[in-house]
């Protein structure tokens, strides 16, 4: 049977996707999955509308009344705590005619009230007033069936507030299976939790946003050559290999990937990421085991990308060429497809609650020097995934089947003493096969 | 001092009366002002939201009550003669 009838769409799309079957397990993709306009129109169907996507963190919305719009797609979702403390999240459309009834990206509002008819909206979704109600729309109305729209799921995990537009959709718990126990290494570092460094940072790239994860799930490789400059300048470790040095592990059937790194041998680098003494004391009583922390110790750089679209970077670095001390920084991200070849990337930055403030600043330097619109690695990357999707979306370079061959044959790791499938060294490929294998399923459901 | 969100901005002052002070808000969009005096104000400490989403009731202020609404055809003359 024709592929382009088990996928519906054009004979292109069914090309694509069995070009993806056939070639995956051999390391082959089809460039063009990278920047196509069916295949955008199929993963917004088959994995935005029914994934767990990330929105915003906790430490965002402190107080009752804070806000902030996220997105999921084109959905705009207002991301509120309510006068009773909890948070919820609500389609931003009043439901008389439609307007958007926020309009600001953050704020502190009790009430929202549309611009366009004046229908007003408490904080917890609820209508609560309507100009001319009785003449309008008489004595039968009943504004309790005209609340705003909650978003279908929203669940937390450790501060991470993630939503989902299918009501079907599994529990958040179970979306991120053992990539948990990695999440912990972050969000568990202390008992106060982490906070954000301000708003996120956000910009367009005219790239896939699946070029973009894949630099923070497996692709370690190309710090080699798309970061050497910074290599050169002092401000990543002197060995070019260092990010080989690492477990590269994967949550079978999840799609999600992390990246374990030490650091290379004989650097003279401080454990823990380099975080302050007193901080890598106290997790030992915030980490809910102890292997959390002896992996936490040995740990300088890293990685999680949990499917589809939401990673996060924990790499030590130093942030100037003058401050004499490395320094961790943290990056959330959400690589949001705004089109076939273009992304919105969201960038937070991050630090733990409880941290000195002289650290706090630190932090702050090191992430606006290296990530965000000002950094240094995002710049590096931006401009290298840009021109990889232009070519992907090219007549002939939609053709090209690229390599994801590294680390085949490589037996996994079995002293690692986490969860998922470990492999012992950092240049490798599988955590992407195994993130293609899980968008493959999805896109074939 | 001004407080202004995307809904909305008002101005709140103290001002002084002859023999004591109280608390002007006034919004200079929809033109009402009040001034509130420290018992009105500490009555408003122990409201919840429900009292804010009542007076929100009516979004742009107060709605006359018990208006005798016609519609215009009962201005139109009766008759139907030649005008």
């Amino acid at each position: 049977m024709p592929w382009s009838k088990i996928v519906g769409g054009s004979s292109r799309l069914g090309e694509l996707l069995e070009e993806l079957a056939t070639g995956l397990e051999q390391g082959l993709l089809p460039a063009g999955i990278f920047n196509d306009p069916e295949i955008f129109e199929r993963e917004k169907e088959k994995i935005f509308s029914r994934s767990w996507i990330f929105l915003a963190h906790t430490s965002e919305i402190p107080s009752p009344g804070d806000y902030v719009l996220r997105y999921i797609l084109d959905n705009a979702f207002i991301v509120v705590r309510g006068e009773d403390g909890q948070v919820r999240a609500f389609l931003d459309m009043c439901r008389h005619r439609g307007m958007r009834v926020c309009r600001a990206e953050a704020g502190n509002a009790s009430h929202f009230r549309c611009p366009f008819h004046g229908w007003t909206y408490r904080n917890d979704g609820a209508l609560v007033g309507v100009p001319a109600e009785r003449e309008a729309f008489g004595e039968g109305f009943s504004k309790a069936d005209w609340s705003l729209l909650p978003i279908p799921k929203l669940e937390e995990f450790d501060g991470l507030l993630f939503g989902n537009l299918s009501p079907e959709a599994p529990s958040l718990k179970e979306w991120l299976g053992d990539a948990s126990w990695y999440l912990e290494l972050v969000t568990k570092r202390s008992h106060a939790g982490l906070e954000v460094l301000g708003p996120p940072q956000r910009f367009v790239v005219n790239t896939d946003w699946k070029l973009a994860l894949e630099t923070f799930i497996s692709d370690s490789y190309h710090t080699l050559m798309t970061h050497r400059s910074l290599i050169e300048l002092g401000i990543a470790p002197r060995d070019a290999k260092y990010a080989m040095y690492g477990e590269q592990i994967h949550i079978p059937g999840k799609g999600h990937g992390t990246m374990v790194v030490g650091g290379p041998p004989g650097a003279k680098l401080p454990p823990f990421w380099g975080y302050p003494e007193e901080m890598m004391e106290r997790a030992k009583t915030s980490y809910p085991t102890r292997t959390h922390w002896e992996v936490a110790k040995e740990t300088r750089i890293f990685l999680i990308t949990l499917f589809p679209n939401f990673s996060l970077h924990n790499p030590i670095r130093k942030p100037d060429h003058l401050y004499p001390k490395p320094v961790p920084m943290l990056t959330f991200r959400v690589w949001h497809p705004l089109g076939p070849g273009r992304i919105e990337v969201v960038s937070w930055g991050l630090v733990e609650k409880d941290a000195p403030e002289w650290f706090k600043e630190k932090a702050l330097h090191s992430y606006m020097r290296f990530f965000g619109s000002s950094g240094t690695f995002e710049q590096d990357d931006t401009e290298i995934w840009s021109h990889v999707a232009r070519n992907a979306g090219s007549t002939l370079g939609r053709r090209v089947l690229f390599n994801y061959q590294m680390g085949r044959g490589v037996a996994p790791d079995p002293n690692w003493p986490g969860p998922g499938v470990a492999y012992p060294i950092n240049f490798t490929d599988e955590n992407l096969r195994n993130f293609y294998r899980r968008y493959l399923e999805l896109m074939l459901d | 001092m001004t407080l202004s969100n995307e809904f909305t901005t008002v101005i709140v002052e103290k001002i002084r009366t002859r023999n004591g002070e109280r608390l002007r808000i006034t919004s200079p969009r929809l033109g009402y002002s009040i001034d509130l005096d420290p018992l009105e104000l500490e009555a408003l400490t122990w409201q919840t939201v429900d009292t804010f989403s009542r007076l929100l009731h009516t979004p742009y202020g107060p709605e006359e009550e018990g208006v005798d609404v016609h519609p215009l055809s009962d201005l139109v003359l009766f008759g139907g003669g030649d005008a």
